[in-house]
Protein backbone atom coordinates (compact mmCIF):
# COMPACT_ATOMS: atom_id res chain seq x y z
CA UNK A 1 0.00 0.00 0.00
CA UNK A 2 1.29 3.19 -0.96
CA UNK A 3 2.07 6.21 1.62
CA UNK A 4 -0.48 8.14 -0.13
CA UNK A 5 -3.30 5.74 -0.25
CA UNK A 6 -2.01 4.98 3.81
CA UNK A 7 -3.10 9.01 4.36
CA UNK A 8 -6.42 9.10 2.58
CA UNK A 9 -7.42 5.83 4.23
CA UNK A 10 -6.47 8.06 7.77
CA UNK A 11 -7.96 10.99 6.36
CA UNK A 12 -10.73 9.68 5.85
CA UNK A 13 -11.19 8.10 8.76
CA UNK A 14 -10.50 11.11 10.38
CA UNK A 15 -13.79 11.92 9.60
CA UNK A 16 -15.33 9.75 11.40
CA UNK A 17 -18.48 11.34 13.57
CA UNK A 18 -17.66 12.88 17.49
CA UNK A 19 -20.39 10.49 18.25
CA UNK A 20 -19.11 6.88 16.96
CA UNK A 21 -15.83 8.05 18.79
CA UNK A 22 -17.46 8.41 21.71
CA UNK A 23 -19.50 5.39 21.54
CA UNK A 24 -16.72 2.94 20.86
CA UNK A 25 -14.39 4.55 23.63
CA UNK A 26 -17.49 3.57 26.28
CA UNK A 27 -19.29 0.85 25.07
CA UNK A 28 -19.70 -1.87 27.18
CA UNK A 29 -21.82 -5.07 26.30
CA UNK A 30 -24.69 -5.48 28.23
CA UNK A 31 -27.39 -7.87 29.13
CA UNK A 32 -30.52 -6.24 30.38
CA UNK A 33 -31.99 -8.29 33.38
CA UNK A 34 -34.91 -9.28 31.39
CA UNK A 35 -32.73 -11.08 29.26
CA UNK A 36 -30.97 -12.69 31.72
CA UNK A 37 -34.11 -13.97 33.56
CA UNK A 38 -35.23 -15.45 29.54
CA UNK A 39 -32.25 -17.18 29.27
CA UNK A 40 -32.88 -18.60 32.35
CA UNK A 41 -36.10 -19.66 32.02
CA UNK A 42 -34.90 -21.71 28.61
CA UNK A 43 -32.28 -23.14 30.44
CA UNK A 44 -34.13 -24.26 33.48
CA UNK A 45 -36.80 -25.01 31.37
CA UNK A 46 -34.05 -27.29 28.87
CA UNK A 47 -32.65 -28.73 31.51
CA UNK A 48 -35.90 -30.49 32.26
CA UNK A 49 -36.47 -31.52 29.23
CA UNK A 50 -33.12 -33.24 29.27
CA UNK A 51 -33.68 -34.56 32.62
CA UNK A 52 -36.76 -36.38 32.23
CA UNK A 53 -35.63 -37.75 28.66
CA UNK A 54 -32.36 -38.92 28.98
CA UNK A 55 -30.80 -41.10 31.41
CA UNK A 56 -27.66 -42.30 29.83
CA UNK A 57 -26.60 -39.84 27.89
CA UNK A 58 -24.07 -37.27 29.70
CA UNK A 59 -23.58 -34.50 27.04
CA UNK A 60 -26.46 -33.48 24.91
CA UNK A 61 -27.68 -32.57 22.58
CA UNK A 62 -26.43 -35.58 20.40
CA UNK A 63 -23.35 -38.04 21.40
CA UNK A 64 -21.40 -40.47 19.69
CA UNK A 65 -23.64 -42.92 18.70
CA UNK A 66 -23.69 -45.68 21.47
CA UNK A 67 -25.61 -48.51 21.35
CA UNK A 68 -28.65 -47.21 23.59
CA UNK A 69 -28.83 -44.42 21.35
CA UNK A 70 -29.23 -46.29 18.15
CA UNK A 71 -32.13 -47.68 16.67
CA UNK A 72 -30.69 -51.26 15.07
CA UNK A 73 -33.71 -51.30 12.62
CA UNK A 74 -32.75 -48.17 11.15
CA UNK A 75 -29.26 -48.83 10.16
CA UNK A 76 -27.79 -51.38 8.35
CA UNK A 77 -24.79 -50.63 9.70
CA UNK A 78 -23.31 -53.42 12.48
CA UNK A 79 -21.17 -53.45 15.49
CA UNK A 80 -18.06 -53.67 13.31
CA UNK A 81 -19.14 -51.36 10.45
CA UNK A 82 -19.34 -48.48 12.97
CA UNK A 83 -16.20 -48.81 15.01
CA UNK A 84 -14.69 -48.95 11.19
CA UNK A 85 -16.58 -45.53 10.38
CA UNK A 86 -15.07 -44.05 13.27
CA UNK A 87 -11.45 -46.28 13.65
CA UNK A 88 -9.44 -43.51 11.29
CA UNK A 89 -10.08 -40.46 13.44
CA UNK A 90 -6.64 -39.86 15.17
CA UNK A 91 -7.22 -37.32 17.92
CA UNK A 92 -5.12 -35.34 20.23
CA UNK A 93 -6.75 -35.81 23.58
CA UNK A 94 -6.76 -33.26 25.61
CA UNK A 95 -5.77 -30.01 23.68
CA UNK A 96 -7.53 -26.87 23.72
CA UNK A 97 -9.92 -25.65 20.64
CA UNK A 98 -7.49 -23.70 18.76
CA UNK A 99 -8.62 -19.95 18.69
CA UNK A 100 -10.91 -20.70 21.30
CA UNK A 101 -11.60 -18.53 23.78
CA UNK A 102 -14.37 -19.51 25.83
CA UNK A 103 -14.15 -23.43 25.27
CA UNK A 104 -11.99 -25.40 27.81
CA UNK A 105 -10.51 -28.57 27.85
CA UNK A 106 -11.52 -29.82 24.50
CA UNK A 107 -9.96 -30.96 21.14
CA UNK A 108 -11.92 -30.67 17.88
CA UNK A 109 -11.19 -31.02 14.21
CA UNK A 110 -12.62 -30.42 10.89
CA UNK A 111 -14.34 -34.23 9.96
CA UNK A 112 -16.17 -32.91 6.46
CA UNK A 113 -16.74 -29.70 4.38
CA UNK A 114 -19.23 -28.88 1.52
CA UNK A 115 -18.88 -24.72 1.08
CA UNK A 116 -20.35 -23.12 -2.20
CA UNK A 117 -18.07 -20.57 -1.71
CA UNK A 118 -14.01 -22.11 -0.55
CA UNK A 119 -13.98 -18.61 0.61
CA UNK A 120 -16.66 -18.70 3.13
CA UNK A 121 -15.19 -21.41 4.86
CA UNK A 122 -15.08 -20.71 8.66
CA UNK A 123 -11.74 -19.57 10.02
CA UNK A 124 -12.05 -22.51 12.38
CA UNK A 125 -11.74 -24.74 9.98
CA UNK A 126 -8.20 -25.31 10.48
CA UNK A 127 -7.67 -28.17 12.68
CA UNK A 128 -7.14 -31.65 11.43
CA UNK A 129 -9.36 -32.38 8.83
CA UNK A 130 -9.35 -36.61 7.73
CA UNK A 131 -11.52 -36.41 5.27
CA UNK A 132 -13.15 -33.86 2.50
CA UNK A 133 -16.35 -32.98 0.94
CA UNK A 134 -17.10 -37.04 -0.62
CA UNK A 135 -17.83 -37.73 3.43
CA UNK A 136 -21.16 -35.49 3.37
CA UNK A 137 -23.74 -38.17 1.34
CA UNK A 138 -27.50 -37.89 0.74
CA UNK A 139 -27.78 -41.95 1.06
CA UNK A 140 -27.56 -41.55 4.67
CA UNK A 141 -28.69 -44.38 7.21
CA UNK A 142 -29.77 -42.75 10.09
CA UNK A 143 -28.59 -43.14 13.78
CA UNK A 144 -31.09 -41.60 16.02
CA UNK A 145 -31.51 -41.73 20.22
CA UNK A 146 -34.35 -43.42 21.73
CA UNK A 147 -35.58 -40.31 23.46
CA UNK A 148 -38.87 -39.44 22.76
CA UNK A 149 -39.52 -35.98 21.88
CA UNK A 150 -38.83 -33.68 24.45
CA UNK A 151 -40.93 -30.82 23.65
CA UNK A 152 -42.07 -30.50 27.04
CA UNK A 153 -42.20 -26.78 27.24
CA UNK A 154 -45.41 -26.33 25.38
CA UNK A 155 -45.04 -22.77 23.87
CA UNK A 156 -47.46 -21.15 21.34
CA UNK A 157 -45.94 -19.43 18.20
CA UNK A 158 -46.45 -16.21 20.23
CA UNK A 159 -44.69 -17.29 23.19
CA UNK A 160 -41.91 -18.57 20.63
CA UNK A 161 -42.01 -15.72 18.74
CA UNK A 162 -41.78 -13.70 21.92
CA UNK A 163 -38.71 -14.84 22.56
CA UNK A 164 -36.90 -12.58 20.67
CA UNK A 165 -34.36 -14.48 18.37
CA UNK A 166 -33.64 -13.58 15.25
CA UNK A 167 -35.38 -14.83 12.48
CA UNK A 168 -34.40 -14.72 8.68
CA UNK A 169 -34.37 -16.12 5.38
CA UNK A 170 -31.59 -17.81 3.75
CA UNK A 171 -29.44 -20.49 1.37
CA UNK A 172 -27.25 -23.13 2.96
CA UNK A 173 -23.91 -22.17 1.54
CA UNK A 174 -21.66 -24.38 3.19
CA UNK A 175 -22.00 -27.14 5.64
CA UNK A 176 -18.91 -28.18 7.88
CA UNK A 177 -19.17 -31.25 10.26
CA UNK A 178 -16.93 -31.10 13.58
CA UNK A 179 -16.22 -33.71 15.88
CA UNK A 180 -14.92 -32.80 19.64
CA UNK A 181 -13.45 -35.27 21.92
CA UNK A 182 -13.00 -35.80 25.30
CA UNK A 183 -16.15 -36.66 27.76
CA UNK A 184 -18.44 -34.16 25.33
CA UNK A 185 -17.56 -36.58 22.62
CA UNK A 186 -20.01 -35.11 19.86
CA UNK A 187 -20.16 -34.52 16.22
CA UNK A 188 -21.86 -31.49 15.28
CA UNK A 189 -22.35 -29.31 12.39
CA UNK A 190 -21.32 -25.75 11.27
CA UNK A 191 -23.98 -24.17 8.65
CA UNK A 192 -23.22 -21.32 6.59
CA UNK A 193 -25.66 -18.96 5.63
CA UNK A 194 -26.29 -16.24 3.27
CA UNK A 195 -29.36 -14.03 4.28
CA UNK A 196 -31.65 -14.04 1.75
CA UNK A 197 -34.78 -11.78 3.53
CA UNK A 198 -34.03 -10.66 7.07
CA UNK A 199 -37.29 -10.95 9.54
CA UNK A 200 -36.11 -9.50 12.43
CA UNK A 201 -32.69 -8.97 14.43
CA UNK A 202 -29.22 -8.12 13.60
CA UNK A 203 -28.83 -10.13 10.17
CA UNK A 204 -29.17 -7.76 7.06
CA UNK A 205 -30.11 -9.05 3.68
CA UNK A 206 -26.51 -10.25 2.03
CA UNK A 207 -24.97 -11.27 5.45
CA UNK A 208 -23.63 -14.84 5.76
CA UNK A 209 -23.70 -16.10 9.23
CA UNK A 210 -22.74 -19.59 10.84
CA UNK A 211 -25.68 -22.02 12.89
CA UNK A 212 -24.34 -24.69 15.22
CA UNK A 213 -26.43 -27.62 14.37
CA UNK A 214 -26.78 -30.21 16.82
CA UNK A 215 -26.59 -32.89 13.83
CA UNK A 216 -23.96 -34.33 11.88
CA UNK A 217 -23.66 -36.51 8.40
CA UNK A 218 -20.44 -38.44 8.35
CA UNK A 219 -19.82 -42.10 6.37
CA UNK A 220 -23.23 -42.55 5.43
CA UNK A 221 -24.44 -42.47 8.50
CA UNK A 222 -26.49 -39.23 10.01
CA UNK A 223 -26.87 -38.25 13.86
CA UNK A 224 -29.49 -36.58 15.19
CA UNK A 225 -31.50 -36.26 18.09
CA UNK A 226 -35.36 -36.58 18.66
CA UNK A 227 -35.49 -32.56 18.67
CA UNK A 228 -33.38 -31.79 16.00
CA UNK A 229 -35.63 -31.62 13.81
CA UNK A 230 -35.39 -31.38 9.99
CA UNK A 231 -31.58 -29.68 10.61
CA UNK A 232 -30.21 -33.08 9.40
CA UNK A 233 -32.01 -32.69 5.75
CA UNK A 234 -30.20 -29.18 5.79
CA UNK A 235 -27.99 -29.60 2.03
CA UNK A 236 -26.15 -27.06 0.58
CA UNK A 237 -28.25 -24.89 -1.42
CA UNK A 238 -31.55 -25.39 0.80
CA UNK A 239 -33.73 -22.69 1.54
CA UNK A 240 -35.38 -22.18 4.90
CA UNK A 241 -36.43 -19.72 7.59
CA UNK A 242 -34.47 -20.22 10.68
CA UNK A 243 -35.28 -18.82 14.33
CA UNK A 244 -31.78 -19.52 15.88
CA UNK A 245 -30.36 -18.41 18.99
CA UNK A 246 -27.77 -16.24 19.80
CA UNK A 247 -24.00 -18.26 20.36
CA UNK A 248 -22.69 -15.95 23.54
CA UNK A 249 -20.04 -17.09 25.78
CA UNK A 250 -22.47 -18.59 28.12
CA UNK A 251 -24.56 -21.08 25.32
CA UNK A 252 -22.21 -24.34 24.54
CA UNK A 253 -21.99 -28.03 25.65
CA UNK A 254 -20.40 -29.92 28.48
CA UNK A 255 -18.92 -28.93 32.07
CA UNK A 256 -17.28 -25.72 32.95
CA UNK A 257 -16.29 -27.22 36.70
CA UNK A 258 -15.11 -30.27 35.19
CA UNK A 259 -12.76 -28.51 32.66
CA UNK A 260 -15.06 -29.47 29.85
CA UNK A 261 -16.73 -27.11 27.96
CA UNK A 262 -17.29 -26.67 24.06
CA UNK A 263 -18.69 -23.17 23.85
CA UNK A 264 -21.23 -22.58 20.79
CA UNK A 265 -20.38 -19.13 20.06
CA UNK A 266 -16.21 -20.11 19.04
CA UNK A 267 -17.55 -21.36 16.55
CA UNK A 268 -20.91 -19.98 15.07
CA UNK A 269 -22.61 -16.65 15.65
CA UNK A 270 -26.08 -18.85 16.04
CA UNK A 271 -26.96 -21.95 17.46
CA UNK A 272 -29.83 -24.88 17.41
CA UNK A 273 -30.56 -26.55 20.56
CA UNK A 274 -34.17 -27.43 19.23
CA UNK A 275 -35.23 -27.07 15.53
CA UNK A 276 -39.08 -28.30 15.07
CA UNK A 277 -40.32 -25.23 16.11
CA UNK A 278 -37.32 -22.95 14.82
CA UNK A 279 -36.76 -23.85 11.56
CA UNK A 280 -39.31 -23.50 8.28
CA UNK A 281 -37.33 -25.70 5.63
CA UNK A 282 -38.07 -25.95 1.74
CA UNK A 283 -38.56 -29.48 0.51
CA UNK A 284 -39.51 -31.07 -2.70
CA UNK A 285 -43.33 -31.45 -1.20
CA UNK A 286 -43.81 -27.88 0.21
CA UNK A 287 -42.35 -26.26 3.70
CA UNK A 288 -41.88 -28.54 6.22
CA UNK A 289 -42.07 -26.88 9.94
CA UNK A 290 -44.09 -27.76 13.01
CA UNK A 291 -47.99 -27.40 12.28
CA UNK A 292 -48.58 -27.91 15.70
CA UNK A 293 -47.74 -24.66 16.70
CA UNK A 294 -47.92 -22.05 14.13
CA UNK A 295 -51.30 -21.83 12.24
CA UNK A 296 -50.14 -20.72 8.86
CA UNK A 297 -53.56 -20.71 6.70
CA UNK A 298 -52.92 -22.56 3.19
CA UNK A 299 -51.64 -26.09 2.41
CA UNK A 300 -49.28 -25.36 -0.24
CA UNK A 301 -47.27 -21.83 1.15
CA UNK A 302 -43.92 -21.31 0.34
CA UNK A 303 -41.46 -19.88 2.26
CA UNK A 304 -42.25 -16.21 1.61
CA UNK A 305 -45.72 -17.04 2.88
CA UNK A 306 -44.40 -17.95 6.09
CA UNK A 307 -41.91 -14.78 6.00
CA UNK A 308 -45.59 -13.04 5.30
CA UNK A 309 -47.34 -14.74 8.45
CA UNK A 310 -44.22 -14.01 11.03
CA UNK A 311 -44.20 -10.45 9.97
CA UNK A 312 -47.62 -10.22 10.44
CA UNK A 313 -47.46 -11.91 13.63
CA UNK A 314 -44.64 -9.54 14.89
CA UNK A 315 -46.44 -6.43 14.16
CA UNK A 316 -49.56 -7.72 16.59
CA UNK B 1 -15.34 13.86 37.43
CA UNK B 2 -17.60 14.56 34.64
CA UNK B 3 -16.89 16.02 31.20
CA UNK B 4 -18.59 19.00 32.32
CA UNK B 5 -16.53 19.75 35.12
CA UNK B 6 -13.69 18.94 33.52
CA UNK B 7 -14.51 21.52 30.70
CA UNK B 8 -15.65 24.47 33.55
CA UNK B 9 -11.76 23.41 35.20
CA UNK B 10 -10.95 24.65 31.71
CA UNK B 11 -12.97 27.65 31.29
CA UNK B 12 -11.91 28.62 34.98
CA UNK B 13 -7.83 28.21 33.41
CA UNK B 14 -7.27 25.58 36.47
CA UNK B 15 -4.31 23.37 36.34
CA UNK B 16 -6.47 21.07 37.57
CA UNK B 17 -8.13 20.45 34.14
CA UNK B 18 -4.88 18.77 33.23
CA UNK B 19 -5.03 16.68 36.05
CA UNK B 20 -8.40 15.62 35.82
CA UNK B 21 -8.42 15.23 32.10
CA UNK B 22 -5.49 12.77 32.46
CA UNK B 23 -6.81 11.30 35.39
CA UNK B 24 -10.30 10.04 33.18
CA UNK B 25 -8.22 9.26 29.75
CA UNK B 26 -5.04 9.10 30.21
CA UNK B 27 -5.01 5.24 29.73
CA UNK B 28 -7.35 5.34 26.48
CA UNK B 29 -5.34 8.55 25.07
CA UNK B 30 -2.39 6.30 25.35
CA UNK B 31 -3.42 3.35 24.01
CA UNK B 32 -4.43 5.15 20.78
CA UNK B 33 -1.60 6.63 20.17
CA UNK B 34 1.07 3.60 21.06
CA UNK B 35 -1.37 1.55 18.64
CA UNK B 36 0.14 4.22 15.83
CA UNK B 37 3.81 5.26 17.33
CA UNK B 38 4.75 2.08 19.45
CA UNK B 39 6.57 4.14 21.43
CA UNK B 40 6.73 4.58 24.70
CA UNK B 41 8.33 7.99 24.40
CA UNK B 42 6.84 9.24 21.44
CA UNK B 43 3.78 8.28 22.80
CA UNK B 44 4.33 10.13 26.29
CA UNK B 45 5.80 13.71 23.96
CA UNK B 46 2.24 13.06 22.08
CA UNK B 47 0.34 12.90 25.54
CA UNK B 48 1.77 16.03 26.52
CA UNK B 49 0.90 17.60 23.44
CA UNK B 50 -2.34 16.35 23.52
CA UNK B 51 -3.20 17.81 26.91
CA UNK B 52 -1.58 21.50 25.59
CA UNK B 53 -3.92 21.17 22.44
CA UNK B 54 -6.44 20.84 24.58
CA UNK B 55 -5.77 23.57 26.88
CA UNK B 56 -5.06 26.15 23.63
CA UNK B 57 -8.69 24.81 22.38
CA UNK B 58 -11.06 25.29 25.66
CA UNK B 59 -11.76 27.99 25.65
CA UNK B 60 -13.56 29.18 23.47
CA UNK B 61 -14.12 25.37 22.70
CA UNK B 62 -16.83 23.54 24.51
CA UNK B 63 -16.26 20.21 23.08
CA UNK B 64 -19.32 17.96 23.53
CA UNK B 65 -18.64 14.90 23.76
CA UNK B 66 -15.28 15.34 25.33
CA UNK B 67 -14.19 11.51 25.01
CA UNK B 68 -13.89 12.14 21.56
CA UNK B 69 -12.48 15.80 20.78
CA UNK B 70 -9.49 14.29 22.99
CA UNK B 71 -9.32 10.96 21.26
CA UNK B 72 -9.23 12.79 17.57
CA UNK B 73 -6.65 15.63 18.75
CA UNK B 74 -4.26 12.43 20.53
CA UNK B 75 -4.90 10.58 16.85
CA UNK B 76 -4.14 12.92 14.62
CA UNK B 77 -1.25 14.74 16.98
CA UNK B 78 0.32 10.45 16.49
CA UNK B 79 -0.66 10.30 13.28
CA UNK B 80 1.92 13.75 12.81
CA UNK B 81 4.32 11.98 14.60
CA UNK B 82 4.15 9.17 12.88
CA UNK B 83 4.48 11.18 9.62
CA UNK B 84 7.15 12.95 10.36
CA UNK B 85 9.35 10.22 11.28
CA UNK B 86 11.37 9.19 7.69
CA UNK B 87 11.24 5.31 8.30
CA UNK B 88 7.96 4.07 7.81
CA UNK B 89 7.20 1.21 10.59
CA UNK B 90 5.90 -1.97 9.74
CA UNK B 91 3.56 -3.80 11.87
CA UNK B 92 2.26 -1.45 13.84
CA UNK B 93 -1.03 -1.71 14.73
CA UNK B 94 -1.83 0.91 12.38
CA UNK B 95 0.15 -0.71 9.33
CA UNK B 96 -1.99 -4.19 10.36
CA UNK B 97 -5.56 -2.45 10.43
CA UNK B 98 -4.54 -0.35 7.30
CA UNK B 99 -3.71 -3.55 5.35
CA UNK B 100 -7.21 -5.41 6.31
CA UNK B 101 -9.16 -1.85 5.33
CA UNK B 102 -7.37 -0.61 2.15
CA UNK B 103 -9.34 -3.42 -0.50
CA UNK B 104 -12.49 -1.97 0.55
CA UNK B 105 -11.38 1.57 0.13
CA UNK B 106 -11.41 3.21 -2.92
CA UNK B 107 -8.27 3.79 -5.71
CA UNK B 108 -6.63 6.75 -5.60
CA UNK B 109 -5.83 9.16 -8.32
CA UNK B 110 -4.25 12.72 -8.26
CA UNK B 111 -8.01 14.02 -9.26
CA UNK B 112 -9.64 12.23 -6.42
CA UNK B 113 -6.93 13.09 -3.61
CA UNK B 114 -9.65 16.12 -2.17
CA UNK B 115 -12.04 13.32 -1.82
CA UNK B 116 -10.55 12.12 1.49
CA UNK B 117 -13.53 14.26 3.64
CA UNK B 118 -16.13 13.31 1.00
CA UNK B 119 -15.00 9.32 1.37
CA UNK B 120 -14.98 10.29 5.24
CA UNK B 121 -18.44 11.48 5.19
CA UNK B 122 -19.58 8.14 2.96
CA UNK B 123 -18.03 6.12 5.75
CA UNK B 124 -20.20 7.88 8.49
CA UNK B 125 -23.01 7.41 6.47
CA UNK B 126 -22.81 3.90 6.01
CA UNK B 127 -21.98 3.46 9.90
CA UNK B 128 -24.98 4.82 10.58
CA UNK B 129 -27.02 1.69 9.21
CA UNK B 130 -24.67 -0.32 11.22
CA UNK B 131 -26.35 -1.68 14.49
CA UNK B 132 -24.30 0.01 17.60
CA UNK B 133 -22.26 -3.31 18.09
CA UNK B 134 -21.13 -4.02 14.77
CA UNK B 135 -20.33 -0.12 14.60
CA UNK B 136 -18.23 -0.22 17.91
CA UNK B 137 -16.37 -3.35 16.49
CA UNK B 138 -15.35 -1.28 13.36
CA UNK B 139 -14.44 1.83 15.13
CA UNK B 140 -12.43 0.27 17.22
CA UNK B 141 -10.40 -1.75 14.95
CA UNK B 142 -9.84 0.87 11.98
CA UNK B 143 -10.39 4.08 14.30
CA UNK B 144 -8.97 3.05 17.32
CA UNK B 145 -6.75 0.72 16.11
CA UNK B 146 -7.26 -1.80 18.53
CA UNK B 147 -5.76 -5.38 18.43
CA UNK B 148 -8.99 -7.81 18.12
CA UNK B 149 -8.05 -10.04 20.36
CA UNK B 150 -8.31 -6.76 23.11
CA UNK B 151 -11.86 -5.94 20.98
CA UNK B 152 -13.05 -9.41 21.63
CA UNK B 153 -11.96 -9.67 24.88
CA UNK B 154 -13.25 -6.13 25.95
CA UNK B 155 -16.57 -7.36 23.83
CA UNK B 156 -16.74 -10.22 25.11
CA UNK B 157 -17.02 -12.19 22.11
CA UNK B 158 -14.81 -15.03 20.51
CA UNK B 159 -11.77 -13.51 18.24
CA UNK B 160 -13.07 -15.87 15.64
CA UNK B 161 -16.55 -13.70 15.82
CA UNK B 162 -14.85 -10.69 16.03
CA UNK B 163 -12.83 -11.47 12.84
CA UNK B 164 -15.80 -12.36 11.10
CA UNK B 165 -17.81 -9.61 12.14
CA UNK B 166 -15.21 -7.40 10.71
CA UNK B 167 -14.67 -9.32 7.31
CA UNK B 168 -18.60 -8.74 6.80
CA UNK B 169 -18.57 -5.12 7.70
CA UNK B 170 -16.07 -4.63 5.56
CA UNK B 171 -17.77 -6.29 2.72
CA UNK B 172 -20.70 -4.66 3.17
CA UNK B 173 -18.90 -1.27 3.43
CA UNK B 174 -16.93 -2.20 -0.29
CA UNK B 175 -20.78 -3.33 -1.52
CA UNK B 176 -22.04 0.02 0.07
CA UNK B 177 -18.90 2.68 -1.32
CA UNK B 178 -19.44 1.03 -4.96
CA UNK B 179 -23.26 1.63 -4.97
CA UNK B 180 -21.95 5.34 -4.24
CA UNK B 181 -20.35 5.24 -7.43
CA UNK B 182 -16.64 4.66 -5.89
CA UNK B 183 -14.22 2.34 -7.47
CA UNK B 184 -13.07 0.04 -5.10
Amino acid sequence: MTEQKKDYILDALGELEDDFVAEAASYTKQKTEWKYWRELGVAVACVAAILVTVKTVEYLPIGRPTESMVTSEKTNLDSSNEQEAFKEEIIPEGTMVQDAVYSEGISWELVASEMENPKDTNDKAQGQMIDSTENISNKSNVLESVQSPSLSVRLSAEEILDQGYDIFKGVVTGLQVYRVTGKINQYFTVATIEVTDSIRGAQQNGDICEIYLPVAKVDDMVMVNSVSGDLDKLEVGSNAIFMPRTATETTGLGKKDLGEWLCYADFADYYFSEAIRYLFLETESGVSYEKNVYEIPDENITLDDVAEYLRKMLEN
Amino acid sequence: MEDQKIIELFFARSELAIQALAAKYEKLLYKISFHILQDSEDVEECLNDTYLGVWNAIPPARPNPLSAFVCKVTRNLSLKKYRAKTAAKRDTSLEVSLEELAPCIPTLSAEEEWSAQELGRSINVFLHTLDAENRVLFVRRYWFMDAVSDIARDMKMSENLVSVRLRRIRNQLKKYLEQEGYRV
